[in-house]
């Protein structure tokens, strides 16, 4: 980082080949849109190396920069797009699924998009943060710039939320258990 | 540890016990083996983990990558300037014959308006007449 911030252009390329594919997965997963994912992260490189001048190194990760201006982003995007989880919304606590349905991993994974794609834009950045990208509470609380109680009640309303969204689902599955 | 913090660490971290904080894992453990309400929480939040790992995984593939790769690379190149032009290629900022040209037209004009006397020009002549001047010392005090 840095030869970048000193101009190099050719480190760039290697942080940028580096970081790019987690970079494009988060950006996903918080602005649930693939095509809109790309240009955030694309965003994110470029300004990046229009500020990379600024980078001071001093303790503060590469990840933890980039990350956060990937998600601000993708909160962005997402709110342009507000109607689309509203939509998926409807469909997640319908308790007349059948067996056969709740057995379709398929389903069941489009449920649990819908359900995380339903919560506040907060609650899903940390969920991706921490559960996805497996981030520590703290790494996660510095990009999303809160402190780290902040960021695990984030966290703790997030899994609730899901967990009351997918309640049909659970209650299923525990019946079908032994 | 209590239950109601057992409970609090499960529905952070969920119901991988590697994932919660390494200084209370033991405890975790020990709580475990003596309760049944311990593990009732952690089944319920295994469930919860299990659902949560059925979410899409975004599919981030070689080509979409590289394609996101050349779009910012190409962005950089076209922001970045080049750090030196041929001298063939490059553009000198003052070209010289037009700038030439426009100095000796205007030399030429001023040179028409002395001889022609088109323009005014201030007398050679020395002039006495000092009633208008006024002398101001360093001082400030008028003379």
């Amino acid at each position: 980082m840095a030869d970048a911030a000193a101009g190099d252009s050719k480190a760039f390329g290697i942080l940028t080949r580096r970081h790019l594919r987690r970079s494009i997965a988060l950006a996903q997963r918080v602005s649930g849109n693939a095509s809109d994912a790309e240009e955030i992260v694309q965003d994110a490189f470029l300004q990046i190396w229009a500020n990379a001048d600024r980078w001071r190194g001093d303790g503060t990760r590469f990840t933890t920069w980039l990350y956060r201006i990937v998600v601000n982003r993708s909160i962005d995007y997402r709110r342009r797009r507000t109607f689309a989880p509203l939509d998926a919304a409807d469909e997640i606590a319908d308790p007349a699924w059948s067996a056969e349905t709740l057995v379709d991993g398929r389903k069941i994974g489009a449920e649990v998009d819908a359900a995380i794609a339903a919560l506040p834009e907060r609650q899903r950045a940390a969920l991706s943060l921490c559960y996805h990208e497996e981030m520590t509470c703290a790494e996660a609380s510095e990009v999303l710039q809160v402190s780290v109680s902040a960021m695990e009640s984030l966290l703790v309303r997030a899994r609730r939320v899901v967990r009351a969204r997918l309640q049909p689902l659970i209650r299923q599955k525990d019946g079908a258990r032994p | 540890m209590t239950l109601k913090e057992f409970t609090r660490y499960a529905s952070l971290h969920g119901a991988n016990l590697d994932r919660w904080p390494v200084k209370i894992t033991l405890a975790a453990r020990d709580l475990l083996d003596r309760s049944q309400e311990a593990r009732d929480v952690l089944a319920d939040a295994a469930l919860t983990d299990e659902l949560l790992d059925q979410a899409a995984v975004p599919n981030v593939s070689a080509d979409r990558e590289q394609r996101v790769f050349d779009r910012i690379a190409a962005r950089i190149a076209e922001q970045t300037v080049p750090e030196s032009v041929p001298w063939f290629v490059a553009k000198s900022p003052i070209r010289i014959a037009p700038t030439a040209g426009f100095l000796a037209m205007m030399g030429f004009l001023g040179f028409l308006s002395y001889t022609q006397g088109l323009l005014p020009m201030p007398s050679s002549t020395p002039s006495h007449d000092m009633s208008g001047v006024m002398i101001v010392s360093y001082l400030g005090e008028i003379r």
